[in-house]
């Protein structure tokens, strides 16, 4: 007896699966309880005999559902198939769009960063004080 | 001698709706009990073996080798009740069983105190049925309620022979041990939630 067999052997004796007819007989008084019990489970978890019943008109109530499915399936217009088959291309398009822009988002920022930290107080600033340097060039082509 | 179901299905894909037809009746009661089981409730039991039908129709192609029908569709069948079950569960909804209590007391012999005290043991094993692990309710529903083998358990499931074999045992075991806290708590208490 392997041991799988050994800690299921009430439920391999209750199922008549057991290859060796001894066991049954070498069962001990807890298992024998045990086999005792499952036998009461099995009663109670029985399928009520109307359920387990063939019902003539179950064939007749899958055709109407079938045919309903089917009919449901063809009146689909075929625009409609297509722009079915279309949204996912689409919501996919749309996501690539947006990491492409996150990512590409990103690559500036430690620009941006950089520059920060080299004017100090921002780019507005940058920009501020660039419009009041003094125009070199222009004075420049003005002696000429 | 050639298999039903493998003749059937090599009928349906050639285009005779007829042996699809065929097939849902040889496999209209092992399905509902099926469903049954896992939900304990005949309406629920019913839409679940209908759709696993629908399924198997239009999915059909899918399968590749045509003996493995009946596998096949108790696979579908399980996965289909499981998600009635998941859903049930969240809703909540306990509608319907009080109905079914009468529909069973109705159609029972015995004392009708003894059938009310047996069904509602009985109603109470369910529910802690339905509550067990999918691991150990999976087999434990196809042998008792389908009366498989371990084999033909492990062929539906996938499973090793010796797995579906522990399995079932400890299934058991979980149980009776639900029925013993039944028992002393006394059948007045409603099952509580884990």
């Amino acid at each position: 007896m392997n041991r799988k067999t050994s800690d299921s052997l009430a439920s391999v004796i209750f199922d008549r699966e057991s290859a060796d007819r001894g066991e049954e007989t070498q069962a001990s008084a807890e298992v024998a309880k045990q086999i005792d019990d499952f036998s009461q489970i099995s009663d109670l978890l029985r399928v009520p005999a109307d359920v387990a019943r063939e019902d003539p008109f179950f064939v007749v109530r899958f055709r109407q559902r079938r045919d309903q499915m089917l009919a449901s399936l063809r009146a689909v217009p075929p625009w409609r198939w297509v722009a079915l088959r279309l949204i996912p291309i689409a919501v996919s398009a749309v996501v690539t769009a947006a990491a492409v822009l996150w990512i590409s988002d990103d690559r500036i920022d430690p620009l941006v960063q950089l520059e920060r930290l080299a004017v100090g107080n921002g780019v507005d600033d940058v920009t501020l004080e660039s419009t009041e340097v003094e125009p070199v060039l222009r004075i420049a082509m003005g002696d000429l | 001698m050639a298999d039903p179901d493998g003749v059937l299905v090599t009928r349906f894909r050639g285009g005779d709706e007829s042996a699809f037809e065929a097939l849902v009746k040889r496999y209209e009661v092992p399905l509902r009990k099926l469903a049954y089981g896992y939900l304990r409730d005949r309406m629920l039991a019913e839409d679940v073996a209908q759709e696993s039908f629908l399924q198997a129709y239009q999915r059909l192609d899918s399968l590749g080798r045509v003996e493995a029908f009946r596998s096949w569709l108790y696979r579908i069948a399980i996965n289909r009740a499981h998600d009635q079950l998941r859903r049930k569960a969240r809703k909540r909804e306990v509608a319907g069983e009080e109905g079914e209590e009468r529909i069973r007391q109705m159609a029972e012999p015995g004392s009708p105190e003894q059938r009310l005290e047996d069904r509602d043991f009985g109603r109470r094993l369910g529910v802690y049925l339905a509550e067990l692990p999918e691991k150990y309710r999976r087999p434990l529903v196809l042998k008792e309620i389908e009366g498989m083998t371990y084999a033909e358990i492990a062929e539906v499931l996938g499973w090793p022979m010796g797995t579906v074999q522990i399995r079932i045992h400890r299934a058991r075991l979980r149980l009776r041990a639900r029925a013993q806290e039944l028992l002393k708590k006394g059948a007045g208490d409603e099952p509580k939630d884990e």
